[in-house]
């Protein structure tokens, strides 16, 4: 921990978010699941001997095997270790987290400093596209687009991020419109710097924390959300193993073998509370 | 011909009253102004008088109601925003606090580094010399090179707006209020800085200030505004030593005198700027000036010359020989 805390201590300004954070028990402990749970899926074939199974080879003779020394999270209804499954399944999962935030707010902070800085008729289209978003129940407009491109990894990551990017246009749009009077914008525009270079050099870098902050608390419900669509059949295709595609498949023979769904769900559930934690201790730290 | 020619230069901004009515108000009500190159102009007045309206509608940072601001021979009103954008390398503005005009993320080199990207093929060591040049001409050295405004001193982080202002050698620099943010000690260097780099440079400024003494220091004409009117508009020096406007006097009354012996003139303001929205009828100054007549409330004075000096008053002549004792 005291590791930890020196190395952020010693590579960022006093006054900066991750030098706050390491004051705060709760963030560095969310910090750390994190870690350990992107480190283990990267990490996945080097944690288990049965990297196979993971990725899907059946293993009929121990169908369905309790959790045991052998098989800590049990096996499940192919006879494939649950443990390896998990492993492997948070590769998508968590891949597929990082995906959607990173499409989301790829699209969303450009629009939204356009929006901000053009103002006017710029302004108002984008900002009615935004609000025509915003209008759909996010789940379902996913849903839909999923099942319009066709179940996939990608589909189900771009549906997300299709529903999701508003949020951020808005974020950005909102710091923007406020920083667009400062007065160091308006001495670069006197000196007849052209518009995307006030973006890019003075907006962006002062308009980004808000959108560092809700992506932090956003990666926790996109993978929540990546797990819903996954659980509906929408997402990664059988044999690749993601966690709600696992919980799906195993609330079936629940609660006869129990441990088909909950080793998947406690993972669901660990890396959406941590990414929340954290996201939360992020937002504190920048206020 | 002028540098820079400002006519009847108006700006109104809708102010919303209720639900569908709104009104007008004339923040800056038909300035003309002239500043000739290598010429200090100060433009005072009490803070809400237009003289930060006025500047930011003659740099065309908000766009005027109407009027006219030839810089070089072109109205800046009827460019398109490239020819604006080209012309903009000849003038600059330095803000009254730099820890706001200066982008707080952008490090010395890149806050001086900008204007000379953006109009001069200057990059890499021949950029960064440039920068140094620049820095060494306000009295700083490459040291500053790496930090950031919040590193630096007030007077150290004015220092450096100035040197970005500078750093084109601009036809026009505009100060607004470059040093009421600054301690006092500094001040006074930061206003000999000024005068240093304008006759090094052969600067041409718009000072605005809400304080005489210290655009007395720098200014060789001086324009008073009072309610987005310019009142008075003259010499320095004249204008120190008799002022024609009653607003003017006032001013220069309030002014604090450092030497005793000289016996401070007994005009002073009453009563507070009045709403922009609601303007007293006729002449502005009438509800706050002793000397105000029936003809103050009916009928707004124009400009007229009087021994060279433009003053906005009825009473100049009639009321001139009364205050010379």
């Amino acid at each position: 921990m005291t590791i930890l805390a020196r190395w952020f201590g010693s590579r960022f300004a006093p006054d900066s978010i991750p030098a706050r954070l390491r004051h705060d028990p709760l963030a560095i402990f969310s910090f750390l699941v994190v870690l350990t749970l992107i480190l283990a899926a990267a990490f996945a074939p080097l944690l288990t001997s049965r990297a196979a199974e993971g990725l899907g080879e059946p293993n009929p003779v121990e169908k369905f095997a309790p959790p045991s020394a052998e098989h800590i999270f049990g096996a499940d209804h192919l006879g494939r270790d649950l443990y390896a499954r998990v492993l492997f399944g948070g590769r998508t999962s968590l891949a597929m987290g990082f995906l959607v935030v990173f499409v989301a707010v790829l699209i969303g902070t450009p629009l939204g400093a356009v929006a901000g800085y053009a103002g006017g008729w710029v302004d108002e289209i984008i900002m009615r596209v935004t609000d025509i978003a915003l209008a759909f129940p996010p789940l379902l407009l996913a849903i839909t687009i999923a099942a319009a491109l066709g179940p996939s990894f990608t589909n189900a990551a771009i549906a997300i991020a299709l529903t999701w990017w508003p949020w951020y246009t808005r974020i950005v749009r909102a710091q923007v419109v406020t920083l667009r009077e400062r007065p160091f914008v308006e001495s670069a525009r006197i000196m007849g710097v052209n518009g995307f270079t006030i973006i890019v050099r003075h907006l962006l870098p002062n308009a980004l924390s808000p959108v560092i902050v809700q992506a932090t608390l956003d990666l926790g419900s996109a993978i929540l959300t990546g797990a819903a669509l996954s659980f509906l059949g929408l997402g990664v295709q059988p044999p690749t193993p993601d966690w709600g595609q696992l919980v799906s498949t195993g609330r079936v023979y629940f609660p006869d073998r129990w441990w088909y769904v909950t080793f998947p769900g406690l993972a669901i559930f660990a890396a959406t509370l941590a990414f929340n934690l954290l996201g939360d201790s992020v937002q504190d730290a920048n206020t | 011909m002028p540098l820079l020619e400002v006519r009847s230069l108006v700006k109104q901004f809708p102010v919303s009253t209720g639900l569908f009515s709104r009104r007008w108000a004339q923040a800056v009500d038909h300035v003309d102004l002239t500043v000739n190159a290598g010429e200090t102009i100060g433009v005072v007045g009490e803070s809400g008088c237009g003289k930060t309206t006025l500047v930011r509608c003659l740099l065309r940072i908000i766009e005027p109601t109407s009027g006219q601001v030839i810089f070089e021979g072109d109205d800046l009103l009827g460019l398109d925003q490239p020819s604006l954008r080209a012309k903009r390398r000849d003038m600059a503005i330095v803000y009254q606090n730099p820890y706001l005009s200066l982008s707080p993320r952008l490090a010395v080199r890149d806050l001086i580094g900008e204007p000379l990207l953006t109009h001069t093929s200057l990059r890499g060591r021949a950029l960064i010399d440039r920068v140094v040049e620049n820095l060494e001409a306000v009295g700083l050295s490459a040291d500053h090179l790496n930090k950031r405004a919040r590193e630096l001193s007030g007077g150290q982080a004015q220092r450096v707006a100035i040197a970005r202002a500078l750093a084109l050698r601009p036809k026009l620099i505009v100060l607004d209020e470059p040093t009421s943010a600054l301690d006092v000690s500094v001040q006074a260097q930061v206003l000999n800085l000024l005068v240093k780099l304008r006759a090094e440079f052969g600067l041409t400024y718009l000072f605005i200030s809400h304080n005489l003494d210290v655009v007395q220091h720098l200014a060789d004409r001086i324009a008073v505004m009072y309610l987005g009117r310019i009142v008075e508009f003259g010499e320095a020096e004249k204008l120190f030593r008799r002022a024609h406007h009653p607003y003017t006097m006032a001013l220069l009354a309030s002014t604090p005198e450092p030497d005793p012996d000289i016996k401070e003139s007994s005009v002073a303001l009453e009563g507070s700027v009045p709403s922009l929205l609601a303007p007293p009828s006729g002449c502005h100054f009438h509800p706050r000036c002793p000397w105000a007549q029936d003809r103050c409330r009916a009928e707004s004075p124009a400009l007229r010359v009087e021994e060279g000096r433009l003053a906005r008053c009825h009473f100049l002549v009639e009321r001139l020989p009364a205050l010379k004792n």
